[in-house]
């Protein structure tokens, strides 16, 4: 019998915004957009400073998640995803007594680096690396005249080597005596394997980054997990990881341990707040007309609150509730260590498949009631799953810049470079436990915000 | 004697008791899963020097109530026949009705490579007294994604009248030339709770061992909530008939001659059932037209009606099983050319037959009622 732990995905809130399917979508995909669009979480950490030389080229980030959606063309243009060496793995979890309910693990399995229908975190941590293409009928139906637009993403020419290790998101982790199950560390270890064995081969010329959103309460005490982790470190793959979105309960795991880049959550004051209300920013004012529909953006298409920079930023800066802290007594002998905060309240992208959404594969004809050519939805999603693909963007960056930086030169430039957070508490108008209104987000010292939140501009730089 | 005589009129009266109550004695209820015929064994690698191997197959359960928490037992062996490891797993599902398959999928890993065989050592099943829930499948079709892995993908709907919660899709995969289970795959709907009416997707992917397109595949929906005695079997077929055997009478017809013409239309056990078969028929160089085939004892007939003399008839049958999968054979067509009366045979084989049937009653009766007519 082997010890598992069944993982826990980092996104704790998911809320349907809006959803979208369009036939004209096809006609300028990736041929032509006239505007492309940066995003509030962008601003918070200064992407729109970072010298453009330096886009991600030539860096490949293996996103460990779900694999991406059989839709993911809608999305994505074809040169982004490496498909060449997408793959997936998976454990498959079996009942062993039926009284005891003793469940044990049959082999890590191969599988596809393509997610089912219900499975799109993965779709949506690797729009936040390299950008998405962006199109909402209902925008249009609300008289809002916004064409179809590409979304910026942190490292635009990023390569996302897509590897699933996590089943069905939505799903527990076991099911019934057949079994099926959420994911495992030795799944996980796996593909942390796979991704070292292209780095040290068919990438050998080339920088890597594991990109983890993904996080359970408990380490692997096998080990399997950890050594998997050194390997890719020592080959020289840089490996970035959720804090876990358990807030005061401690990180999770693989993101606490002290060797990986953990990344915890932050949000920003202003998120949902309308520009130019007579109260303006200072004033609780929720706006429920169009800025709601396109909040997240940050252009001159429609007013929008710039994000301020540093030092002034710290006053709009809260650390999310969920936001994983350091508990050194979370799990005894295994210590903790949070390194940086990224955005990651609320983070607009891909989402199709959301319960709710029957999203059939656009290459399959008359399929389900959405039959439009090429159906996609989009949501926004908080956890620090959103927040970890932020660092490896912008570590992706740093690398195309300089490739020989290795995993503790990486954390220690991202560290030295990142704003500190103070200790305090804001309100804020937000979507929390009791729906929309007024919350206040409390935290304390370095254990909640670890050095602080990045700043691309000055990483980069500094690299 | 008289007592003697009495009781064995008794014995009488009481036999006959129970040989006329007997319908009405409940009869024990048979529990019986057997394996099916149709298994496989599969080695895959996993990625560089890790290697995996699969066993595939169904049982059925051939008695009288739906039993659950069936477990097959795999032993594998190597070169020798020695065993190497022995594994059990539950069949992917979960309820199993009378009549009805399961699939069953048991892994191993072997990066050495030294299994070479399997065998099954263990069967076993509970009877339970779980109740179907009415799901339908809407829609289903498979497809292989870029990365050369089979998908399953489709709609579910709840027809019933209460929810149903993690609905279940099993699909199981066929070879199409010896029908033999090569892949499994199992996941759930993107809803996890259906309402009554309610529809949900699905896209469910084999894992393990990369399934190719030509395969067939059956897909089976069923609800966790037979746990409280609610159940699915909801079936897709993906497999088309088998027209088996095709024979027309007479093979070489004169201008006065119809030709019947029967097909043989089978259907896996696990599949559908034939649903219609047409003839498709034309005359030399005219369009094919059609004739819908009727069943008569398992068998399809249809009759060509008599054609002019010299023309060349030819004809192929078409199947459709109820989820529409459609045969046809053969490729060419048949055909047979319509012969000038006086070279054709006097009589047909079954016309010939007829008349030596007649002849033997003839003969019979008169036999019986010799001595009366002499």
């Amino acid at each position: 019998m082997k010890k598992a732990i069944l993982v826990l995905i980092s996104a704790i809130l998911v809320l349907t915004l809006v959803s979208s399917s369009n036939a004209a979508w096809q006609r300028f995909k990736g041929v032509y957009v006239d505007f492309s669009y940066p995003t509030w979480d962008s601003d918070m950490i200064n992407i729109e400073n970072v010298d453009w030389q330096y886009t991600g080229e030539d860096v490949y980030v293996a996103v460990l998640d779900t694999g991406i959606t059989p839709n993911w063309r809608d999305y994505f243009d074809k040169e982004r995803i490496a498909t060449e060496y997408g793959m997936g793995f998976w454990q498959p979890a079996h009942m062993v007594d039926p009284v005891t309910e003793e469940i044990e693990f049959g082999p890590v399995t191969p599988c596809s680096y393509i997610g089912s229908t219900g499975t799109c975190h993965g779709t949506h941590v690797a729009s936040t690396i390299i950008g998405y293409y962006y199109q909402e009928p209902y925008d249009w139906a609300y008289g809002l005249g916004l064409p179809p637009i590409y979304v910026d993403g942190i490292a635009p020419d990023v390569k996302i080597i897509p590897v699933k290790i996590l089943h069905d998101y939505h799903f527990p982790g076991y099911t019934g005596p057949a079994g099926v199950v959420f994911g495992t560390d030795w799944a996980i270890a796996a593909g942390i394997d796979y991704v070292t064995s292209l780095k040290l081969g068919p990438l050998h010329d080339n920088p890597v980054i594991i990109s983890m959103s993904i996080g359970g309460p408990e380490p692997d005490t096998t080990g399997v997990l950890e050594q998997s982790i050194d390997n890719a470190i020592a080959a020289g793959v840089i490996v970035v990881a959720a804090a876990g979105n358990d807030g005061l309960e401690g990180m999770d795991w693989p993101g606490a341990y002290p060797q990986v880049i953990s990344v915890g959550s932050t949000g920003w004051r202003y998120e949902w707040w309308w520009p130019g209300d007579p109260d303006g920013p200072d004033g609780p004012y929720y706006a429920f007309g169009y800025r709601y529909r396109l909040w997240w953006l940050q252009s001159g298409y429609y007013p929008y609150i710039d994000v301020a920079e540093a030092p002034d930023l710290t006053d709009d800066v809260y650390v999310s509730d969920f936001s994983g802290r350091e508990n050194q007594n979370r799990f005894p002998g295994y210590p903790q260590e949070l390194d940086v905060l990224a955005p990651g309240s609320w983070v607009r992208g891909p989402y199709p498949g959301l319960p709710g959404y029957s999203h059939i594969p656009w290459w399959s004809p008359n399929w389900g009631w959405l039959n439009a050519p090429i159906p996609g939805n989009f949501y926004y999603v908080g956890g620090t799953s959103m927040a970890t693909p932020h660092v490896s963007a912008v570590a992706a960056r740093m690398l195309e810049k300089n490739p020989t930086l290795n995993q503790f030169a990486v954390e220690a430039i991202l560290e030295s470079t990142a704003l500190p957070i103070p200790p305090g508490s804001m309100t804020i108008y937000d979507a929390g436990a009791f729906g929309w209104g007024w919350y206040t987000y409390d935290w304390g010292g370095s254990e909640a915000t670890g050095y602080g939140l990045i700043q691309a501009d000055e990483a980069v730089d500094a690299a | 004697m008289k007592a003697v005589g009495k009781l064995l009129i008794l014995c009488i009266i009481l036999f006959l008791a129970l040989i006329l109550s007997y319908p009405i004695i409940p009869s024990r209820a048979e529990t019986t899963v057997i394996f099916l015929g149709n298994h496989s064994m599969i080695r895959a690698p996993v990625y560089g020097l890790l290697s995996n191997v699969y066993v595939f197959g169904e049982v059925q359960n051939v008695g009288d109530v739906p039993v659950n928490l069936t477990r097959v037992t795999v032993t594998f062996l190597d070169g020798q026949g020695f065993p190497i490891d022995s594994i059990s797993r539950y069949t992917k599902l979960n309820v199993i009705l009378p009549g009805k398959t399961a699939p069953f999928e048991i892994a191993i890993q072997d990066s050495d490579e030294r299994i070479v065989d399997y065998s099954f050592s263990e069967l076993t099943f509970v009877a339970t007294t779980a109740k179907p829930i009415k799901l339908e499948l809407l829609s289903c079709n498979s497809y292989l994604d870029s990365g050369g892995w089979m998908h399953v993908g489709g709609t579910v709907k709840n027809i019933a009248d209460r929810n149903a919660t993690y609905v279940k899709l099993i699909a199981t995969f066929y070879n199409t030339t010896n029908g033999k289970v090569i892949g499994v795959a199992t996941d759930y709907a993107n809803e996890i709770e259906l309402e009554a009416n309610q529809t949900s997707g699905f896209d469910i992917q084999v894992s393990g061992v990369k399934v190719p397109a030509t395969a067939s595949s059956v897909v089976v929906a069923e609800s966790l909530e037979f746990l409280s005695e609610m159940h699915s079997t909801v079936l897709v077929d993906r497999t088309p008939p088998d027209i088996v055997l095709v024979a027309w009478n007479p093979q070489t017809p004169n201008s006065t001659q119809q030709v019947k013409v029967n097909a043989t239309v089978v259907e896996p056990s696990y599949a559908s059932g034939v649903k219609n078969v047409t003839l498709w028929y034309k005359v030399n160089d005219a369009p094919f037209q059609s004739i819908s085939m009727q069943k008569q004892n398992e068998q399809w007939t249809a009759v060509i009606a008599p054609q002019n003399e010299g023309v060349t008839v030819q004809f192929f049958i078409e199947a459709f099983d109820k989820e529409q999968n459609k045969a046809v054979h053969p490729s060419p067509p048949y055909y047979y050319t319509v012969v000038n009366k006086s070279t054709a045979p006097p009589f047909s084989p079954e016309i010939s037959i007829a008349l030596l049937v007649i002849i033997v009653i003839v003969a019979g009766v008169l036999i019986k009622y010799r001595k009366k007519l002499f």
